[in-house]
C-alpha cells in the first residue's frame, strides 16, 4: 500500500492552516476574556482593590464548575449553546466557540495567580501616589506580571493546540483531524506519526516563542 | 538629556551613629514625671491632626486594637519622629494619615482637610499631597528609575513635557540623574530608596510620610538617606513624618518626637525633652539602645573591686558644669576623682548625658562635693 503524498501534503498544509486559524482566534478571544475574569478574581479577593466578597464567590463557582469538565463533553453539554452562537454544533466555528469556553477558565485562574503574586506594597505605594483601581489594574498590576503572564499564556496555548485536535471529532478540521482521518482510520501509520510531528513542531516553536518573549519582559 | 549636572555625590555624612543594642536592667531613676505635654504645643501652624484616633482589626479570637486613642498634633515644617517596637502601631498610624486606613474612630485632619471623611475620588486627589517612603521601596519593577518618578505626575493627568522636566528636577535633587534609565533591580538599597523619595516629592507634597524609610539599609547609606530627608525638609519646606523602632534615627533627624506603645501614644515632647528627661519606661527602654550612661552590674562590680572610694552617676545637663564642681573639689576639698564611664552627647545643640566617676577623700569632704554637685543636677551613688 503506497501512501499518496502528493495528494496528502496540500491537505496537510491546509489542516496546519486551520489548526492555526482555531489556535489564534480561541486564544485571542479567550485571552482576553480570561484576562478579565482573571483580574476580577484577583482583585475582588478579600483586601484586593476591588475586594467584593459575592462577585467573588460567583466568579469562583462558575470557574470551579466549568474548568474540570473533560474538553469532549464539554463539546457535548455546550451542543444547544454552540448552535445558537454559531448556527451549528458542527465546523470549524463551532469548535472554536467551545475551545472558547475550555480556555476561559482556565486562563482565568492563570490570570488570578500571577496578579496575586504582585507585591502589595507595591500597590499600596501606587494608591499612596493617588491611583485608582482601574489605573492600578492596567498600569501596574498586568505590566508588573507580566513576564509570568506571558509563560502562563504560553501553557495555555499548548493546551488549545491539544483541544483543537480534538474537535476534529465535530469535524472541526485541522491537524488532529487529518492524523486521524487520513491516517489511524485508514491503517497509513506514516501519515499519523508525520501529522504528530507537525504538532509537535509546532508546539516546540509556540513554546520557544513564549520563552523568548518572557526573557524579554523579564530583562534576563 | 545630559544637560542635566552631574551626580552631586558630596553629601553631607549624616549625624547618623549606629548605638549599640544592648539592654541593661533598669534602674529607678525618675527625675521628673511629667504627663505628655498638650498637643497644642506645637511650634508651629500645625498641618496634620489626630483626635482620638482609634483603629482596631478585626481577627479571629475577636478584634486587634492597633491604635487606641491617640492625640497628635505635628506643626507645619517639622521633622516629627515616631518610634515604637514592632507592632506598636506606627505603620496603622501614618496610613491613617493618607487614608491607606480608615479609621474606626476620632478624627484625622491633614491640611485642613479631614481625611477620614472623604470618598475614594477625593482621596485619592488628597494624596497628592501626602508623598510616602516605604521600608521596601515599593519601585515598580517594570519601570524605569525615571517611569517610576514619572508615575505620579501621569496619575495626576500633567502633560508630558511639564512632567519630563518635572522629573528631571527632582532625579536632579536626590542625584539620580545619571541612573534614569535603569531598572530597580540595577539600584543599590541606598539609590531605591532615592528613587522613593523623588516619586514621593515629585508631585510637590506639603507632607512626606517615612514608614521604616532606613530600616532595610546599613548605617552609612541610612546617613545619607536621612541627610536627603533633613534637605528635604530644609530646602523643600515639607512637613516629613518620620516613622522608626531606631533612636538613633530619632535623634539625627527629628525635631519633636511622639513614643508609641501598645497603640497609645507614652510620651511626646522636643526630642531633646525625651532624650534628656525621658518619662516613659519604654523611652527609657529604647534610649538604653543608644546611650551607655550607666555601668552594668558587671562592670560596676569591677570597678568596685579595683577602686578605694564611693562611685557615684551624675547625671550632665544643659547649663550644668560637672567638670567645674569636680574641679572645685579638688582644689578646695581635697578630694580626688577619677572618670569611669558615661556618655555625652549634644542634641539640637544642648548637652545631655552622664558620668559615673569615684570620688576618693574623706567621707564629709566626699559629702561637701556631692551637696555642691546635687545643687546643680543629679546624683546618685553606685550602692554596693
Ligand atoms: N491589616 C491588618 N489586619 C489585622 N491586624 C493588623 C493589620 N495591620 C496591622 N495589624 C495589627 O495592628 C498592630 C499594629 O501593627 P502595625 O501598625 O503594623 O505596627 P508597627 O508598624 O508599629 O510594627 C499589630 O498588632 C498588627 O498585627
Ligand atoms: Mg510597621
Amino acid at each position: 500500500m503506497n501512501t499518496p503524498w502528493e495528494v496528502l501534503w496540500p491537505l496537510l498544509f491546509e489542516s496546519l492552516g486551520q489548526t492555526l486559524y482555531m489556535v489564534a482566534i480561541t486564544l485571542v478571544v479567550s485571552g482576553l476574556a480570561g484576562l478579565v475574569v482573571g483580574i476580577l478574581l484577583s482583585t475582588t479577593r478579600p483586601g484586593g482593590i476591588l475586594a467584593h466578597r459575592g462577585v467573588n464567590a460567583v466568579l469562583n463557582l462558575v470557574v470551579n464548575v466549568f474548568r474540570p469538565v473533560p474538553f469532549i463533553i464539554l463539546v457535548a453539554v455546550l451542543g444547544p449553546l454552540t448552535k445558537a452562537v454559531t448556527g451549528s454544533i458542527i465546523g470549524t466555528n463551532a469548535g472554536i466557540f467551545v475551545m472558547c469556553i475550555g480556555a476561559v477558565f482556565s486562563i482565568a485562574r492563570v490570570v488570578e495567580q500571577n496578579l496575586v503574586s504582585v507585591d502589595p506594597g507595591v500597590i499600596e505605594a501606587v494608591q499612596a501616589a493617588g491611583a485608582r483601581p482601574l489605573r492600578i489594574i492596567v498600569a501596574v498590576l498586568v505590566p508588573e506580571a507580566l513576564g509570568p503572564l506571558v509563560l502562563g499564556y504560553t501553557y495555555i496555548v499548548i493546551g488549545i493546540v491539544d483541544m483543537s485536535a480534538m474537535v476534529g471529532a465535530i469535524g472541526g478540521g485541522g491537524l488532529g483531524d487529518f492524523a486521524l482521518v487520513r491516517g489511524y482510520q485508514v491503517f497509513r501509520w506514516d501519515v499519523t506519526v508525520v501529522a504528530t510531528g507537525v504538532i509537535i513542531m509546532l508546539v516546540q516553536l509556540l513554546q520557544h516563542l513564549g520563552n523568548r518573549l518572557a526573557r524579554r519582559v523579564l530583562r534576563y | 538629556m545630559d544637560t542635566w549636572g552631574p551626580d552631586r555625590g558630596a553629601r553631607r555624612r549624616a549625624a547618623y551613629r549606629p548605638g549599640p543594642c544592648r539592654q541593661r536592667p533598669r534602674r529607678p531613676r525618675r527625675q521628673k514625671s511629667s504627663t505628655p505635654p498638650p498637643s497644642s504645643a506645637s511650634p508651629t501652624p500645625e498641618i496634620i491632626r489626630l483626635e482620638r484616633v482609634s483603629k482596631s482589626f478585626p481577627s479571629r479570637g475577636g478584634e486587634v486594637v492597633a491604635l487606641d486613642g491617640v492625640d497628635l498634633s505635628i506643626g507645619r515644617g517639622e521633622v516629627f519622629g515616631i518610634i515604637g517596637h514592632s507592632g506598636a502601631g506606627k505603620s496603622t498610624l501614618v496610613r491613617l494619615v493618607n487614608g491607606l486606613e480608615e479609621v474606626t474612630s476620632g478624627r484625622v485632619v491633614v491640611d485642613g482637610v479631614e481625611i477620614s471623611a472623604l470618598d475614594a475620588r477625593a482621596l485619592a486627589k488628597q494624596r497628592e499631597q501626602i508623598g510616602m517612603i516605604f521600608q521596601q521601596f515599593n519601585l515598580l519593577r517594570s519601570r524605569t528609575v525615571f517611569g517610576n518618578v514619572a508615575f505620579p505626575l501621569w496619575v495626576a493627568g500633567w502633560p508630558k513635557a511639564r512632567r519630563e522636566e518635572r522629573v528631571w528636577e527632582m532625579l536632579d535633587f536626590v542625584g539620580l540623574t545619571q541612573r534614569a534609565w535603569a531598572y530597580p533591580e540595577q539600584l543599590s538599597g541606598g539609590q531605591k530608596q532615592r528613587v522613593g523619595i523623588a516619586r514621593a516629592l515629585v508631585g510637590g507634597p506639603q507632607v512626606l510620610l517615612a514608614d521604616e524609610a532606613t530600616s532595610a539599609l546599613d548605617p552609612e547609606t541610612t546617613g545619607d538617606v536621612l541627610e536627603l530627608l533633613r534637605r528635604t525638609n530644609r530646602e523643600l519646606g515639607v512637613t516629613i513624618v518620620v516613622i522608626t523602632h531606631e533612636m538613633d534615627v530619632v535623634r539625627a533627624i527629628a525635631d519633636r518626637v511622639a513614643v508609641l506603645d501598645g497603640g497609645r501614644v507614652v510620651e511626646q515632647g522636643t526630642t531633646f525633652d525625651v532624650f534628656a528627661n525621658p518619662a516613659a519606661p519604654t523611652t527609657r527602654a529604647f534610649l538604653r539602645t543608644v546611650l551607655r550612661t550607666r555601668p552594668a552590674p558587671d562592670q560596676l562590680a569591677a570597678l568596685r573591686s579595683r577602686g578605694a572610694g564611693r562611685l557615684f552617676t551624675v547625671t550632665v545637663r544643659a547649663g550644668v558644669d560637672v567638670g567645674a564642681v569636680l574641679s572645685d573639689a579638688v582644689a578646695e576639698d581635697g578630694v580626688r576623682f577619677r572618670l569611669h564611664f558615661g556618655e555625652i552627647d549634644i542634641l539640637q545643640g544642648q548637652e545631655y548625658g552622664a558620668v559615673t566617676v569615684e570620688l576618693l577623700g574623706d567621707d564629709a569632704a566626699v559629702d561637701r562635693v556631692l551637696t555642691r554637685l546635687g545643687e546643680h543636677t543629679t546624683v546618685e551613688e553606685e550602692a554596693a
